[in-house]
């Protein structure tokens, strides 16, 4: 049997992609001081946001649009939440998780009287998402590093008073780069749909915390998150091919198994922004 | 005398109320009505058994793990109910710990073992129809020059051994029965999958993506909502190679799934008929007949078996209802389905037939295993590798 074949190598592509889009979100708010765990619930949103307006315009790229406006949206609700407000970003986060997935049962029900699903939808070539993930992910690894627009969105999470300071306004940074979190979330919920053509509640299937695990593992950079995004889609490609040889309890813990590996050790010391979920006081005493 | 004409009246009536019609509870799990598979099944049987004997019914949807304690327990509380039927091996603890409460009241569940007096549990012989869809699967592979069949399963836990066994021992049957019909001496190897979810349909997807690649030519869905992804990954093969039509099929699982996909991508579904097994329980009560133990559905008593034409019509629509499919889609769809089985020679599906029969005989029976060390007894015994 052919294990390692040109398939392989595809069909990780394909697993990776909406994790390596989390992963960018991610990046781009926790580099900005911003811890998001809504992430799971943002794509899950992203998801059903794309069947229901596929569904009903008949226009993939119309949905498109619209789960990265929703997606985005939610964004700004946790930005709302945490920055403005000064929340727990966890617990916002996972108030966002909670109130998705609740939207998503109630939603469909309403619409199409199915309990969290949908029926099928048009689609675009989930390929066309695929390629549009890999640039971002190349471009982010520029801005981020390589632009003055970046300098200031690294100074918000290391150093907010220093940004603050400097004429950097640190709530609407941190605003911005949540929203955009936000609407690549909705582009990885709308991959997913793309990927089946139609909408279940179970889709996302922990694929945003594994964005978030990514993250960590490419040490808050875009090319290396997507590498582990995709180590870890490559895994868990790889073991549906093996199970013949391994016990299937234990190769579907490899990928999650790697994952920890990789985390703890190949990676060195983790450079946390040093901001990282503090909500900023802009006047103190 | 007037004054007790109307007493007496007044009692009849209300002494009448209750003895109206008989009643039956349904109460589903969180799956709920519209998954076009096992709840919807359960409800097609109780609406047809409570339209035969004229029940009345009610229909108790749990919204959370949380509430299936309460809804059972209310409902036996009411008094209302001459059964109560629990869709779903889910429902099982909660049954276990409410039945003995209520000696007096009558309980059925579906696909679960709840060992009380007076519950009834009706369990279903997955490994003899998977047998079936298996044979067809190897004869399949052997006739349109494949080298592999294909089955993805959900989270590994006992009850899919006896679809993964049931399914090992017909492609075993087939592929000899192939070389008994033929003379040649077919090739063909398994691939499985458990992919450890029942909900992440991407994960569905790519088994099956991986399995289609490598050239199964059926990949039998024993993972429940997961067909969607494999029902998915076979359709855009076909793209790929220009057709409409199977081969590579799926093969559909508990429902009937043969009208998804157009008609032409399922080639036949391993029904697991909860229907049946509703409208059982009813009509027992209503002869009177009904006690508590375990109902065993099988190939002999139609709790399981493999699609035909009348199922295809009858789920189409279910699809129908459900808004999946338009009804005008629906001769198209049994056109093409019947245009797929023709395109497979007559003497396959009369082997099928025959294996059925020596099922249903008892001269042929199917490992059913239980724990992991049988299920790897059974692997070795057909280890369905190639060359």
């Amino acid at each position: 049997m052919e294990i390692l074949s040109l398939n392989l190598f595809i069909s990780a592509l394909r697993l990776a992609t909406p994790i390596a889009l989390v992963a960018l979100g991610e990046t781009y708010s926790e580099r900005a001081g911003v811890i998001n765990v809504g992430v799971e619930g943002m794509t899950l949103a992203g998801a059903l946001t794309t069947a229901i307006v596929a569904y009903f315009s008949g226009s993939p790229v119309v949905a498109l649009i619209a789960a990265i406006a929703v997606g985005a949206a939610l964004g700004a609700l946790h930005a709302i939440w945490s920055v403005y407000l000064k929340a727990d970003h966890v617990v916002s986060g996972a108030a966002i998780n909670l109130l998705v997935m609740g939207f998503a049962l109630f939603l469909t029900r309403v619409i199409w009287g199915w309990r969290g699903t949908s029926p099928s939808a048009p689609t675009m070539d989930a390929w066309i998402l695929v390629g549009a993930a890999l640039v971002l992910i190349a471009l982010s690894q520029i801005y981020i590093f390589r632009t003055p627009w970046g300098l200031r969105l690294r100074v918000v999470g290391e150093h907010p008073r220093a940004a603050d300071t400097a004429g950097i306004n640190v709530y609407r940074t941190r605003l911005a780069y949540t929203v955009l979190n936000g609407a690549l979330c909705g582009l990885a919920g709308a991959f997913l749909f793309n990927n089946l053509g139609r909408f279940t509640d179970g889709m996302v299937g922990g694929r945003g915390f594994i964005g978030i695990a990514a993250m960590v593992v490419g040490n808050y950079r875009p090319l290396p998150a997507l590498l582990a995004a995709y180590l870890f889609g490559f895994v868990d490609a790889l073991q549906m091919r093996l199970q013949e040889y391994i016990p299937s309890q234990f190769s579907l813990m490899l990928p999650y198994i790697l994952t920890v590996i990789v985390l703890a050790g190949f990676l060195g010391k983790a450079q946390v922004p040093k901001a990282l979920g503090k909500p900023y006081v802009k006047e103190q005493g | 005398m007037r004054r007790w004409v109307g007493v007496l009246v007044v009692a009849a009536f209300l002494l009448s109320v209750p003895a109206l019609s008989a009643r039956v509870a349904l109460i589903l799990d969180v799956g709920g009505r519209g998954d076009l598979s096992f709840n919807d099944m359960g409800f097609k049987g109780t609406e047809e058994a409570i339209a035969e004997f004229g029940w009345d019914l009610a229909v108790i949807q749990s919204a959370t793990a949380a509430d299936y304690l309460p809804n059972i327990r209310n409902a036996a509380r009411s008094r209302q109910f001459d059964l109560i039927i629990c869709v779903g091996f889910l429902l099982a603890d909660a049954l276990n710990q409410v039945a003995p409460e209520f000696p007096d009241q009558n309980f059925a569940i579906i696909d679960a073992v709840v060992d009380q007096p007076n519950v009834l549990s009706i369990i279903f012989e997955e490994q003899e129809g998977s047998a079936l869809v298996g044979a067809l699967a190897g004869m399949l592979a052997a006739y349109f020059g494949y080298p592999y069949v294909g089955v993805v399963l959900g989270i590994e836990i006992p009850v899919l051994y006896h679809f993964e066994a049931g399914y090992r021992f017909g492609v075993d049957w087939g592929l000899k029965k192939y070389a008994e019909e033929t003379g040649e001496q077919p090739d063909v190897g398994l691939l499985y999958v458990y992919t450890g979810t029942f909900s992440d349909i991407a994960k569905g997807k790519a088994a099956a993506e991986a399995q289609l690649e490598q050239g199964a030519v059926a990949v039998y869905n024993v993972a429940g909502p997961l067909g969607i992804g494999i029902l998915e990954a076979v359709t855009a093969k076909l793209e790929q190679e220009g057709r409409e039509a199977g081969p590579p099929f799926m093969i559909g699982v508990d429902a009937n799934q043969d009208w998804m996909g157009n008609g032409n991508k399922v080639i036949a579904s391993m029904m697991k008929r909860v229907d049946v097994g509703c409208y059982t329980a009813i009509r027992l009560v209503h002869e009177g007949a009904f006690e508590g133990g375990l109902l065993s559905l099988g190939l002999k008593n139609r709790g399981v078996g493999i699609s035909r034409f009348i199922d295809l019509l009858d789920f189409a629509d279910f699809g129908i209802g459900a808004g999946a499919i338009s009804a005008e889609e629906k001769p198209e769809i049994a056109a093409n389905w019947a245009r797929v089985r023709a395109s497979i020679p007559t003497w396959i599906w009369r082997a099928i037939d025959e294996l059925e029969e020596l099922i249903v005989a008892g001269e042929i029976s199917v490992p059913k295993p239980e724990t992991r060390d049988e299920m790897l007894q059974v692997r070795e015994q057909y280890p369905l590798t190639r060359g």
